[in-house]
């Protein structure tokens, strides 16, 4: 008996098997034909994904998965501008307001003139932070990972300027002791912005010095001035690319806003419903904010700056008088004008730049 | 305190920024959500990556944004509509330590005027893009963007040493600006861009289809990627000739670019020979290399390279589909579970006959000769499509990779080189090895010369097409017992002819193209195209049959999996003799006395 099941077991496998090789061979062989006879009858087409460069930039690059020049790494800028970009905008799939299509990744549009500055925002701050009235204040914020929309805690990058801006003096004197600290945020940091670009080090000058810092001696003047280094460039990472945004993490009203946005996208165009269901999902919304002095020098601050990880220089930069009177002056309509250090030759500052930069 | 703050300041120099930013431009540009989205859905990105000038990253890097920039226009925040930054503007630069210089591009907006690429052309071209460029931005934005140094990407970083050694010197006492400096001279003793990235800027253009259909050109960067140049590029040599090489030449201009029509073009019929003889790249060559095809489309070219590339496509469709076919059939026995009556009757003869020494020599079909020449045959062909299709196809992923793990491009082309002299030897080791055998044969029967090489064993006969015919109509389920082959079966004979003169065609082509000096001496760079075709196409032809119809014989088929021996004994199994050699087991058991009728006896 089961002798005869393996006797038919086993012509049931010989029989897949060669009808697999049967089907692999046309397959093949029609294919290779079908290459061979492109190749002499039709023109040469350019590979797919070479000319990667885009036309413009759209702004449906920032709903796909990966688009050079948007997501990730490009030849070149797109034609019409001058200022190559490379990894400038990381995707945020859980944000609700942005994947049900009812608004743009950046959103704000409205004001020409000030749409770029909110939109600054849309790339480390979730809508709800400005755009929900808060119950308290300062609102309990955190940063969630973009990736898996669950709580973090700083983006490493942060944590690394916040160390590097109390602890200089540290540093430079008991290097052993930071080197481990230091090597860990810095990879955090690289693993932070990887991906968007898919390179192996998302960020060149990050990635080398990270290689130079490992690879020497803790205190060594290699490691010394690869440290500098760092210090000198982390400034410029604090624009955007943490790999998390900042939120408020109200789960309950973030279900129920995901429930009302289903009812809203499932109910007819036009239809009571859909009309309810808008109704509420932006219940509790701020169309206009106004909030941005709040946090840029307004007391008491709508979000605590240092429970999020920030450091105190770079809290009382973003708090400091020049952002706060220049959001105040842009709100109020009023322009703000550029410094005038040096001078441009023939010109001499106006009024209003000497006011400025008093 | 005092102490903690110099440190503070040492590491941590936010200050660094607007060292290179005057105006504190990068306070709010370098943010990379600096954007917002424009009526027509396209992205208004005011977003500037702030490295490119700390890091002196291009030449630009010295300029600070209001020589580009109207500073009228932007020094007010919010920013009203501005003006399009005009290329051709007067700049101010000023070197670290040395006096302020003026500088313009108007020189550059005049030469382009003469050139193919006129303000008109460019307009155009613009226009037939989709208007990419707004009114009054600058045309120079079709084809630059802003301009960095060469490789600065990843490999950039590599290069902070030696300017980390500049810096011994060059500090507060002899002040210059290193970075920049050695950048700059690093960057121009090569061109601007790499040669990736310079072809896909000339293809935004050259291989747009509006632009392609209203001007009737070739889709110039298509039929370069597929020439011998453009898979080199694409497989990472930093060698080959890329789209400014040959059009603008040694002592050309970029922006005096002109048409291949036009006299003194460095690609007209006149001075192309010296363009192609040029010191850095075929100096050696002959006259006759330019009129090796760079942009060949096979369909519009109606020359012999189409009617060569069309007979192998009839060859191909001619041959590997019957190839496919049979294979299919032979399949489809296995799935319906169909098998010839004798088959088992077969498989026990082969197999006692094989177990008996006296009578196991007579099923041995390939002799040891024979067998060192199939694995040096093995061994060369593996590596020659190891080598050689990455080549071919050098715009997949896989090509590029394969190439990589091989020890990169110029060694796979050594590497196939001289796989293809062994092959070519092992041909020869086969010729003379079949020479001294019809010659023993000659002198063991007195038989004439045409009737020895007619009767060698893989030659095909009369006989064997009737067995074909059999053997079809036995496959098609026309006919109950399938026709019995000898030691070889018209496959493995058609096999072998494929694999006889393919190699001689691959030898020669192949030879022609390492030698391409002498070719181009002797005959012209139009040998040169058709051997590279030619090559190309057996080689495609040879790698279907092996790859798929040999491969599935020796290896994949039922009867052999995972491997069929007959290489290494020489003997065939059993199973696949009495499949496809049934007439060869007759007939040994016919010599040793043992009927077609009766099985050989129990030892």
């Amino acid at each position: 008996m089961t002798s005869a099941i393996l006797q038919v077991a086993k012509g049931a496998i010989l029989r897949a098997y060669a009808l697999t090789v049967l089907l692999v061979v046309v397959w093949s062989g029609y294919a290779a034909v079908r290459y061979l006879v492109r190749t002499v009858f039709c023109p040469p087409q350019v590979p797919a994904g070479f000319l990667d460069g885009q036309p413009r930039l759209e702004a449906q690059a920032l709903r796909a998965e990966h688009v050079p020049g948007v997501t990730g790494p490009a030849a070149r800028a797109p034609l019409g501008r001058y200022h190559r970009v490379e990894a400038w905008f990381q995707a945020d799939p859980h944000n609700g307001c942005t994947t049900s299509g009812c608004h743009a990744p950046l959103p704000h549009k409205r004001s020409k003139e000030l749409s770029a500055f909110a939109n600054l925002h849309s790339t480390f701050m979730r809508c709800e932070l400005c755009h929900v009235r808060p119950s308290e204040v300062p609102v309990r914020a955190v940063w969630v990972d973009l990736k898996t929309g669950r709580p973090q805690e700083a983006p490493a990058v942060l944590q690394l300027y916040r160390l590097f801006e109390q602890d200089a003096e540290g540093i430079l004197r008991d290097p052993a002791d930071r080197h481990g600290t230091i090597l860990s945020l810095l990879d955090r940091a690289l693993e932070a912005t990887r991906p968007s670009t898919g390179r192996p080090h998302a960020d060149p000058l990050l990635g080398y010095l990270r290689t130079q810092i490992a690879t020497s001696e803790p205190g060594s003047p290699v490691w010394r001035h690869s440290i500098q280094q760092l210090g000198a460039a982390l400034p410029n990472h604090l624009r955007g690319e943490y790999g998390a945004k900042i939120d408020v993490p109200d789960i309950h009203s973030r279900r129920q806003r995901a429930e009302q946005t289903r009812r809203y996208l499932v109910a007819p165009a036009q239809s009571p419903e859909r009309k309810a269901a808008l109704k509420d999902i932006h219940a509790g919304i701020v169309e206009k904010p106004g909030a941005c002095l709040e946090c840029h020098g307004g007391e008491p601050p709508r979000i605590r700056l240092d429970h999020l990880g920030y450091s105190p220089g770079r809290i009382d930069t973003l708090r400091g008088t020049p952002i706060a009177r220049m959001i105040q002056h842009v709100g109020q309509g009023q322009p703000f004008y550029l410094p005038r250090i040096g001078g441009a030759p023939g010109t001499a500052p106006s009024e209003t730049t000497q006011e400025s930069n008093r | 305190m005092a102490a903690a703050t110099l440190v503070v300041a040492v590491l941590v120099r936010p200050g660094a920024v607007r060292a290179v930013d005057p105006e504190g431009c990068l306070s709010c540009h370098r943010y990379r959500g600096l954007a917002r989205i424009a009526e027509n859905d396209s992205i208004r990105l005011f977003y500037v990556a702030p490295t490119y000038d700390e890091r002196r990253l291009g030449p630009h890097a010295q300029i600070s944004c209001t020589q580009c920039h109207e500073r009228e226009e932007v020094e007010m925040i919010p920013h009203q509509p501005v003006t399009p930054v005009n290329c051709t503007r007067a700049c101010h630069l000023a070197p670290a330590g040395q006096m302020e210089v003026r500088f313009d591009h108007s020189a550059i907006e005049a030469a382009l005027q003469d050139s193919v690429h006129s303000q008109e052309v460019l307009a155009e071209a613009n226009r037939l893009l989709g208007s990419p460029l707004a009114d009054g931005q600058a045309q120079c934005l079709l084809c630059h963007d802003e301009p960095t140094f060469r490789y600065p990407g990843e490999t950039w970083a590599a290069h902070e040493a030696p300017i980390h050694r500049c810096e011994t010197c060059h500090t507060e006492r002899l002040p210059k600006d290193t970075r920049y400096y050695y950048w700059h001279v690093f960057a121009r003793s090569r061109p601007a861009r790499g040669p990736r990235e310079l072809v896909r800027s000339c293809g935004m253009c050259h291989s747009h289809p509006a632009i392609l259909e209203q001007t009737g050109m070739l889709d110039a960067t298509g039929t370069y990627l597929a020439s011998f140049h453009g898979k080199a590029m694409l497989l990472g040599s930093r060698s080959t000739a890329v789209c400014l090489d040959c059009h603008v030449g040694d002592l050309g201009n970029v922006h005096q670019m002109m048409s291949h029509t036009e006299e003194g073009s460095p690609t007209s019929p006149e001075r192309l020979p010296d363009t192609c003889r040029s010191a850095a790249c075929h100096p050696t060559a002959g006259h006759g290399v330019s009129t090796a095809a760079v942009h060949l489309q096979l369909s519009t070219s109606g020359g012999i390279e189409y009617a060569i590339a069309v007979v192998f496509i009839v060859l191909i469709v001619a041959t590997f589909g019957p190839s496919v076919v049979l294979t299919a059939l032979e399949m489809l026995q296995f799935v319906v579970g169909r098998q010839d009556p004798s088959h088992a009757r077969h498989a026990r003869l082969a197999e006692e006959l094989v177990r008996r020494p006296e009578t196991r020599r007579m099923l041995v079909r390939f002799t040891p000769h024979q067998r060192v020449q199939h694995w040096i045959l093995v061994v060369c062909f593996t590596l020659l499509v190891l080598t050689g299709f990455p080549i071919k196809f050098a715009d997949r992923a896989w090509a590029g990779r394969l190439v990589d793990l091989l020890g990169g491009l110029s060694f796979a082309r050594q590497l196939h080189r001289w796989a293809g002299a062994v092959l070519i030897l092992g041909f020869f080791y086969h010729v003379v090895y079949v020479g001294v055998t019809a010659w023993r044969r000659k002198q063991r029967t007195g038989q004439g010369w045409v009737r020895i090489f007619a009767t060698l064993p893989m030659v095909m006969t009369p006989g064997d097409w009737k067995h074909m015919r059999q053997l079809l109509a036995y496959l098609l389920f026309l006919r109950k017992t399938r026709p019995e082959a000898g030691r070889f079966s018209l496959e493995e004979k058609f096999e072998y002819f494929g694999v006889f003169w393919g190699t001689v065609l691959l030898g020669a082509t192949g030879l022609l193209m390492w030698f391409h000096v002498w070719t181009t001496e002797h005959l012209t760079g139009r040998v040169l195209t058709i051997a590279l075709l030619v090559h190309t196409m057996e080689a495609f032809l040879a790698l279907l049959h092996v790859g798929i119809i040999h491969m599935v014989a020796v290896i994949f088929a039922p009867p052999v999996f995972p491997l069929s021996p007959a290489m290494f004994t020489g003997l065939t199994p059993p199973e696949e003799m009495a499949e496809a050699h049934a007439a060869m087991i007759e007939d040994a058991a016919r010599r040793i006395g043992a009927g077609p009728a009766t099985e050989v006896s129990q030892p």
